[in-house]
């Protein structure tokens, strides 16, 4: 009986030791997943684009959700920029981030008044590409203890995006110059048509 | 039927106003059809995931110890050689790619700049040194490999495949003349998918 206690207390003291062993082993973590690398967008039109962050580690993790500078420029909403990761979120059950961009009006138009109005374009210029990366990084990373010398850890994992911004050519617009028509001809018509009121009075 | 100049100028304004709205309408033909030339394309849908932690011993952060005689050259970090499980004196320092990726991974490293104390006295960036690799025992990753950090990316890891690790150690020289005090900064990792730039 003694001798089965003693295995009992053997075998759970190894397993704690296992556990002891294994758990410092991994801390939280951070992943990124994501299903485009590339998105071809017209010029002066918002896109909205969706990475998942997840975490597959044994602890919760928080991660800041980051867009490298030249994707900055043309950013015009961000739905959070620090996400709470919960411990064991799998890639399946990743937590979607949304992006929306704002491409700007890159490409010339050729216009015959005040550079604004009765255009047209031809798309002859080279595309413009935003080439940048989607970076989630490990937004509770621990300080460097005060009173003691070295170098704080963090940690990060990245997605390649590239924004294409595409010129869609057309032909001149000249509405412009029909509504003109239309209000002139029109205020005309109903000057003529009082006149003619006025007259048979 | 008698057309005199009015009416023929009141029916050339009507033309005028109907020919123009025609046009604006068949000018505009694309808007008023509900198509739209501002619809988004996107052009890649393969999914791809990746994920990485560090050892615990990483993650609390890397560190010298005290050095109390200049110069000193390559001081240990001070789990350089504490691992002992399977083998004796491998590092405890690593990164591991989870299982939960379907890409190999690259990693980057850089640090934030000089090592500084509170009185902004700097230790420079290159007296801090690391070496990796994906395997570790008494010998690797090696201080023969030393690397000096920078506060650019550069790859410390290329094809590290799904659930393994990469192993580093760090080192730290400190010249002669070097004003006492704790310096510290920021190492960040960086993990990509491999074959990208960092």
């Amino acid at each position: 009986m003694k001798n089965k206690e003693v295995k009992n207390w053997n075998f759970l003291l190894l397993f704690v030791l296992l556990i002891a062993i294994l758990l410092p082993l991994c801390s939280a973590g951070v992943g990124i997943s994501w299903n485009k690398e590339s998105s071809l967008v017209p010029e002066n039109t918002k896109t909205c684009l969706t990475y998942k962050v997840y975490n597959p580690w044994p602890d919760d993790s928080y991660a800041q959700v980051k867009l490298s500078e030249e994707l900055m420029q043309i950013i015009s909403y961000q739905e959070s920029e620090t996400e709470f990761i919960p411990h064991d979120t799998s890639s399946a059950n990743a937590i979607p981030v949304e992006f929306c961009f704002k491409t700007p009006k890159i490409y010339k138009e050729n216009c015959w008044l005040f550079n604004e109005l009765v255009c047209k374009k031809e798309c002859k210029e080279e595309m413009k590409i935003y080439e940048g990366e989607v970076e989630i990084i490990e937004a509770d990373a621990p300080e460097v203890v005060e009173g003691s010398g070295g170098s704080a850890t963090k940690m990060s994992v990245s997605a390649p995006l590239r924004v294409k911004v595409q010129c869609v050519p057309h032909a001149r617009d000249y509405s412009v110059i029909y509504i003109a028509v239309i209000l002139i001809a029109g205020i005309l018509l109903t000057i003529n048509l009082i006149r003619r009121k006025n007259k048979k009075k | 039927m008698v057309f005199n100049g009015k009416f023929i100028y009141r029916g050339f304004l009507i033309f005028s106003i109907l020919l123009s709205l025609l046009l604006l309408i068949l000018q505009n033909l694309n808007y008023f059809s509900g198509f739209s030339i501002s619809e988004t394309t996107s052009n890649v849908t393969v999914n791809k995931y990746l994920s990485i932690t560090f050892s615990s011993n990483l993650s609390g952060g890397i560190f010298f110890g005290l050095i109390s005689s200049l110069p000193t050259i390559n001081q240990n970090a001070t789990h350089n050689y504490d691992k002992n499980f399977p083998t004796q004196n491998q590092t405890d320092y690593y990164v591991n790619i989870s299982t939960d990726s379907n890409t190999n991974v690259d990693l980057c490293i850089k640090a934030d700049g000089n090592l500084v104390n509170l009185a902004n006295d700097i230790l420079k960036l290159g007296n801090e040194t690391y070496a990796n690799s994906t395997i570790t025992n008494s010998s690797v990753p090696s201080i023969s490999d030393e690397i000096s950090l920078t506060t650019s990316y550069i790859k410390s890891g290329e094809n590290i495949a799904v659930g393994e690790a990469n192993y580093y150690r760090f080192w730290l020289d400190v010249p002669i003349g070097q004003q006492s005090g704790d310096y510290n900064n920021t190492i960040n990792f960086k993990g990509i998918q491999a074959g990208e730039s960092c």
